[in-house]
């Protein structure tokens, strides 16, 4: 098997797979770093090196989008909490409440008063800011519970393709050991003569 | 055991469930087993060209036929592997770029279709009135970066799941064709 020299950048197997808004630059520090780290030799070692840099990047996918799917779930978990929060019979017809709650939630993204004004509304009922994530993270549960599932499996991989690099290299240890030893059995040791008992 | 009555009520109820009779039935249920075609070992000559290159590249110096075949093996689940993670990505950037896989129905059925053209082309109106088209129940995706591929991939969570299984059934054959690898290269 070829063996990889230590300092040269490693060459991929396979072509990285990034998305169009993934970047490229990322991707190559985290192969260099992860090159780095493990220093891969030969070809079976290469493979599990790069395992575990599709599976580092898919956890940092996985975590991105974990962060944006609860964020993306903050305006109508807030739209939905200020309905609660805003009294119906302050409102004349009805419907304007929930007008009301939503033009608050947009607010609360763009301007200083809408958010000191929910703020407000919040700190009525003891709650704060935190009611909104807990309800954006309660309204995607589902996918959540999903995704934290994709990335425990990932991590295990990850461990996993490490575990097997490990025993990988122990494995090709033992084999030079074995064919140090058997050059070393094989070989025959020269024999001590005592001084003064010189063979005739 | 089961009396001549049942076994003729048996064969009775068989004949009426046989599958589908009609072409367009047969050809629907032909693809019931058909969900991302990774369970379908390539057969290009591509893909045989790269599993030889890649199987070689494995064995190195062994030159013995079982050592081949297992490079062989590991060649070809490590290839399968890249091959499920670029779908993946595929599906992903898919997902990202327009939101759905299947393409949204235009009308809320087959008749609103019918008396549609009937009214386009010939001037004409079914009794009903008229036809009603089919609404988008999917909100539109996040214009910006990161959060519309964010909301890709939570509508496509459970088609990533499926994929998962793909990937770990990949690397199991792998990781077993190398262990047998080094197995015998201890022992020879």
């Amino acid at each position: 098997m070829a063996s990889q020299s230590r300092n040269q950048k490693v060459a991929p197997l396979r072509s990285p797979c990034l998305t169009i808004a993934e970047s490229a630059d990322d991707f190559a520090s985290l192969c260099e770093q992860v090159n780095q780290a493990i220093e891969p030799a030969g070809v079976i070692e290469r493979m599990y090196a790069e395992d575990v840099i599709a599976l580092t990047w898919e956890i940092l996918r996985w975590r991105r989008s974990k962060a944006g799917i609860i964020n993306g779930a903050f305006l109508a978990a807030l739209q939905g909490l200020l309905e609660q929060l805003l009294n119906r019979r302050d409102f004349d017809p009805a419907f304007d409440h929930e007008e009301a709650a939503e033009e608050l939630a947009r607010g609360w993204f763009a301007n200083q008063r809408a958010k000191s004004q929910v703020a407000t509304l919040l700190r009525k009922f003891g709650l704060d800011e935190g009611a909104i994530e807990a309800e954006a993270i309660r309204s995607r549960a589902e996918d959540l519970e999903r995704l934290d599932r994709m990335l425990a499996l990932a991590e295990l991989r990850r461990s996993k393709a490490l575990h097997c690099l490990a025993d990988y290299r122990q494995s090709q240890a033992d084999r030079k050991k074995l064919s140090t030893d058997q050059i070393l059995e094989n070989d025959e040791v020269p024999r001590l003569v005592a001084v003064g008992k010189r063979p005739d | 055991m089961a009396s001549n009555r049942q076994i003729a009520a048996n064969r009775r109820n068989a004949r009426g469930s046989t599958g589908p009779r009609s072409t367009a039935g047969k050809k629907r249920s032909g693809q019931n087993a058909f969900r991302h075609g990774l369970t379908t070992p390539l057969a290009s000559a591509e893909f045989a060209r790269a599993v030889e290159t890649l199987a070689r590249h494995i064995a190195g110096d062994r030159a013995d036929n079982i050592a081949l075949e297992l490079a062989h093996d590991v060649a070809e689940a490590e290839l399968e592997l890249a091959r499920v993670r670029r779908v993946r990505t595929a599906l992903i950037e898919r997902m990202t770029a327009f939101g759905r896989f299947d393409v949204p129905k235009l009308f809320q059925s087959p008749k609103d279709e019918a008396a549609w053209i009937l009214q386009r082309y010939w001037g004409a109106t079914l009794s009903k009135g008229r036809p009603k088209f089919a609404g988008d129940p999917l909100p539109a995706m996040p214009a910006q970066e990161p959060a519309r591929t964010a909301e890709a991939v939570r509508r496509m969570l459970p088609d990533l799941l499926k994929l998962n299984r793909y990937e770990s059934r990949a690397v199991t054959r792998r990781d077993r064709a190398i262990r047998a690898i080094t197995l015998r290269s201890k022992t020879s």
